[in-house]
């Protein structure tokens, strides 16, 4: 089988929300540019495929693609899954480490924190450099859980919690860069699948960088040409909300659902041993040695 | 105060064919919104303000091979940057405070490990510019 065509989609998150589309906000690429993709890098890929065929004119091997979808601004993919939620955990004993050394203070009368005044300001100090705000999702029908199974904190692109409201709510305000949920791919249609020319089918991952969930597609190399597809993407918005009567806020991640066409094309040619050239089936060129 | 993320995306296996990142590298800021150029090319000049943290992250286009940023090369007047993992991993980031305003557009390179390959692998296209 050949080399499995991988093609991926980078989103510049921030820029997309902002602008409600993905265009100019999407940079793709595959790995198939030696055998002649065009657009790499842009918003307009054209991914080529070569196809084979035998000597009865029928498809002769398989090419499969396989799309990844990530952010920009956004941590690398490669760390590990739990990262947030360790993170989250780190942060907590950190508070509660911070406490702690507070409350002996108190036992042990410390002056600088024996008034009302005094005390309140070192929690707040506390909470300044350490507090930090919890995560939930919202589904497409509008469900809103915590999810990882535990509220997770929002973190920015350094892997530190962000503690301050402000990033997510004020649009100017870029002292933090939010480390943003991976963006879904949620189907792919359109040209290239009505015309039968590729197949697709959402696989489960083990890599839970979109949710253990990536598409992959089979194509038939039979009928070349250039063929139109779109993708569905998911992107997850940040949305600060403050309950009345509660002093801490938190942050939705809101689904935003957009969509960008690219192109694949087909080509195809005999079916050729690579090491004779031959378009024939026969032996290989091994030379004959004495026992 | 703005922050910025660089990042890099190459193709390794096309890189380490081809024996050079010229071609196989692309690189991308959220900043094109603010002034960024050649977002997504080799070419990128990074629009940044006195103040601005940059921090660069390096993806490989399969994700199962290694790439890694081992050192950027930038006038110190303008930016020291260093490097420092993420909490608890062996995954790393480089980032750095931009000191002064830029006027002419600043060239800086990039080092990067690719694969298993001892040598470093040199991009010298992007650059930082600042507004005219």
């Amino acid at each position: 089988m050949a080399q499995q065509l991988a093609i991926v989609a980078m989103i510049d998150i921030d820029a997309a929300l902002k602008n409600n589309s993905l265009e100019g906000n999407i940079y793709l690429f595959d790995n198939m540019k030696l055998q002649g993709s065009e657009g790499q890098g842009t918003s307009h890929l054209i991914t080529a495929i070569h196809g084979t065929y035998d000597s009865d004119g029928l498809q002769a091997n398989e090419q499969v693609l396989n799309w990844l979808v990530f952010g920009v601004g956004s941590v690398p993919p490669n760390l590990p899954r739990t990262f947030p939620v360790d993170q989250s955990r780190k942060s907590e004993l950190r508070l509660i480490r911070k406490f702690n050394k507070l409350k002996k203070r108190i036992q042990e009368n410390d002056d600088t924190v024996s008034t009302p005044e005094s005390l309140r300001t070192e929690v707040n100090k506390i909470l300044e450099n350490l507090g930090s705000i919890q995560t939930k999702l919202k589904s497409k029908s509008g469900l809103i859980r915590s999810h990882l199974h535990s509220e997770v904190k929002l973190i920015d692109v350094k892997g530190k919690p962000i503690t301050d409201p402000e990033v997510i709510t004020d649009p100017d305000n870029r002292s933090q860069q939010i480390s943003h949920r991976p963006p879904i791919l949620n189907n792919v249609t359109g040209e290239a699948v009505d015309k039968k020319i590729i197949y697709q089918a959402q696989y489960g991952s083990p890599d839970l960088v979109a949710d253990g969930w990536y598409w992959s597609a089979t194509v038939s190399t039979y009928q070349p040409g250039t063929y139109s597809y779109t993708m569905h993407i998911q992107l997850y918005k940040p949305v600060y909300q403050q309950e009345e009567g509660q002093e801490e806020g938190h942050v939705i991640w809101e689904p935003v659902y957009m969509t960008h066409k690219s192109s694949i094309r087909i080509t195809k040619n005999p079916k050729q041993n690579g090491f004779t050239g031959s378009v024939y089936e026969g032996l290989l060129p091994i030379p004959y040695t004495t026992a | 105060m703005a922050t910025i993320t660089i990042a890099t995306v190459i193709d390794a296996v096309a890189a380490l064919t081809a024996d050079t990142l010229s071609g196989s590298t692309y690189l991308m800021d959220n900043n094109k919104m603010y002034g960024s150029i050649g977002v997504g090319t080799e070419n990128l000049q990074t629009l940044v303000n006195k103040d601005d943290e940059l921090i660069w992250t390096v993806w490989a286009l399969e994700v199962e091979v290694y790439v890694a940023i081992k050192d950027i090369i930038i006038d110190s007047k303008y930016c020291q940057p260093e490097e420092t993992k993420y909490d608890g991993t062996d995954i790393s980031y480089w980032f750095g405070e931009v000191k002064r305003n830029v006027r002419e557009p600043i060239s800086y390179q990039i080092k990067f490990q690719v694969g298993n390959r001892k040598e470093l692998m040199t991009l010298s296209t992007p650059f930082l510019i600042g507004r005219s």
